[in-house]
């Protein structure tokens, strides 16, 4: 890490610093929300990280007007609505679905895990972000609510069709699979 | 516990199980971020919006997926069968690591990318250059960046090189509607040699929110290897405008470069990134398997159906009398090695613990047994580990089910078995 001067190089450290710990869960979850599409996975990341950067500098350039509280759990918030906000964008170019990546990896992981993408990959972008949410990133209703700007009861509602959509797709393999 | 509970109990950890299973390169995505953030700070001015869809044609660093490498849940890391020291025991070293070939070719050195890169660039003046090679970084990407000026103004070009195995990697596509996509020119070719090139015009933007324009070219050759050049009419890296009406080389040139001949080297030095199946492999036909699996169901039982079998774990659907459930059976071979020293470490460390309790059978064989779980006999279903003298590693799980298949002996007696036998 550069040593701390002042001007860009300095926020620049203080930025990475602040970052780097969390990029692997980061990158973990954009995998989740892109069922398994690494080179989106990689940039939603790092179009994640470019808002933060530009958050976090304002607020540092602002006197903290802008102070973000929690950056760690603030960056996941702002790339699931990055997210969000592309596949409204590109819905019509979407990735037609059973043209996930060939397993990568041990193949009985691959199962489970090429199972759940591949249905999750079915399941639209907004019910996806509830599950990956609540499920993998372990938020709270309330929590989910206010990253996807709706109201606790829009994402109660939207976790059960999600859920139920979900079990319709995987019928009893994931019980299955999970099971091992 | 209600089904719906369940449901979603399985999938809080099918979740975290995939989740967990993503790696990449994290350095190159923070440092991917700061250059794009930086980017953006200096645009701020305007609501930048800016879609991802461009950067789908940016180098992808060699994501992989490692099963339960990080022990995410108790059962993450006892499935998982990158486990076992190749034990001292029996793990022979005469077995050929098909991976580590291609870690065999002498490493190549960033300077000697770069000198590749800007031999095969037309006369002009070279500024900012920087070149990565295979001693660095695990040597699983080679690539340089360079600042190219042939007197009609500045082009930044990135050139990057990956091997991704057989399978393994999502080919390179254009998308069905360019202008949507905001891409001026996409094509692809399948080359005489078997490579597939694309070659696309579009912009750093797709909003077209500054007019600076991203060529690319993309080949992957039948080797796996994947040669990537970008370029930009801009300098680029302090936000400068665009120095150029389009980027310094034109496709045919871009495609000269990518298909060059001298990037042999490189490409044999690059090591592959991902897993490779094969070192993993015990060598049985999915048909071998199931036989052998028959021979040693207890009396009355048969082997009703098989899921994934052609796989190194396979579910088999077995059946008797009135009872019938599934049983997971996983035959794989640890004595090969990893070409990748962290992911070897891992392995070690894991298999290390799985067989931390074990007992030796007279022959050498290790052999760890653990019970279900009371409390959640699903999450962690009764097991039987076996690692043989000769590297052949078998593992029995019962399946799901109300009531489990088979007992700890029953398990036991399949899994130690002398009919499993390594066939490499």
């Amino acid at each position: 890490m550069r040593r701390i001067g002042c001007g860009r190089e300095a926020k620049d450290a203080e930025f990475l610093e602040l970052v780097s710990s969390r990029t692997g869960h980061l990158y973990r979850s954009a995998c989740l929300l892109t069922s398994g599409d690494t080179h989106h996975a990689e940039d939603l990341v790092q179009e994640a990280l470019s808002r933060m950067y530009v958050l976090w500098r304002r607020s540092a350039w602002t006197g903290g007007r802008h102070r973000i509280d929690n950056p760690a759990a603030y960056v996941h918030t702002v790339m699931v609505r990055t997210f969000l906000a592309q596949q409204r964008r590109r819905s019509s170019t979407e990735r037609p679905t059973g043209d996930l990546p060939e397993p990568e990896g041990r193949e009985s992981d691959s199962t489970l895990r090429l199972t759940l993408l591949d249905a999750l990959g079915r399941m639209p972008a907004k019910d996806r972000a509830v599950l990956v949410l609540r499920y993998w990133e372990d938020r709270s209703v309330e929590e989910t609510a206010e990253v996807l700007r709706a109201s606790s009861g829009a994402v109660r509602t939207r976790t059960t069709r999600a859920l139920a959509r979900l079990r319709t797709l995987l019928g009893d393999s994931l019980a299955e699979l999970v099971a091992r | 516990m209600s089904e719906p509970d369940k449901f979603e109990d399985d999938l809080l950890y099918a979740m975290t199980r995939t989740g967990e299973g993503f790696r990449t390169e994290q350095g190159e995505l923070v440092a991917g971020g700061l250059v794009r953030g930086r980017r953006r700070w200096r645009r701020r001015s305007a609501a930048a919006v800016v879609s991802g869809a461009a950067a789908l044609a940016l180098v992808g660093t060699g994501a992989f997926y490692l099963s339960g490498s990080t022990g995410a849940s108790p059962v993450a890391s006892a499935t998982i069968g990158a486990a076992a020291a190749p034990t001292a025991t029996g793990t022979t070293g005469t077995a050929t690591p098909t991976a580590a070939q291609s870690s065999a070719a002498a490493p190549i050195s960033g300077g000697e990318v770069l000198a590749t890169f800007q031999a095969l660039l037309p006369k002009g003046q070279v500024t900012d250059a920087k070149g990565t090679g295979t001693d660095k970084d695990g040597g699983r990407t080679a690539y340089a960046n360079l600042v190219f000026d042939d007197g009609q103004g500045k082009s930044l070009m990135g050139l990057s090189i990956q091997k991704h195995r057989k399978g393994q990697s999502q080919p390179r596509t254009c998308p069905a509607d360019l202008k949507l996509a905001s891409l001026d020119s996409c094509a692809t070719t399948t080359l005489p040699d078997g490579s597939q090139l694309v070659l696309s015009q579009g912009y750093e933007y797709p909003n077209h929110r500054a007019t600076t324009k991203e060529w690319f070219a993309s080949l992957i050759r039948p080797d796996g290897g994947e040669i990537f050049l970008s370029e930009w009419n801009s300098a680029q890296e302090k936000g400068a405008p665009d120095s150029r009406p389009d980027p310094a080389l034109t496709l045919d040139q871009l495609k000269a470069i990518v298909t060059d001949k001298s990037w042999d080297r490189v490409v044999a030095a690059v090591k592959y990134d991902g897993v490779d199946p094969a070192v993993e492999d015990p060598g049985l036909t999915p048909e071998e398997k199931q036989a052998t699996l028959a021979k040693l169901l207890p009396a009355g039982f048969q082997v009703a159906s098989a899921r994934n079998a052609n796989g190194n774990v396979t579910t088999y659907q077995v059946t008797g009398g009135q009872t019938s459930g599934g049983l997971i059976v996983r035959v794989d071979y640890w004595g090969r090695p990893y070409d990748d020293k962290d992911l070897q470490q891992r392995a070690e460390k894991d298999r290390q613990a799985m067989f931390k309790d074990a007992t030796t059978l007279p022959d050498g064989t290790k052999v760890a047994v653990a019970a279900a779980d009371q409390v959640n006999p699903k999450a962690s279903p009764a097991r039987v580990e076996v690692l043989r003298p000769d590297g052949l590693h078998v593992q029995v799980v019962n399946g799901p089910g109300d009531k489990p298949l088979f007992t700890l002996d029953q398990l036991k007696a399949i899994a130690t078995s002398p009919e499993w036998k390594l066939k490499k």
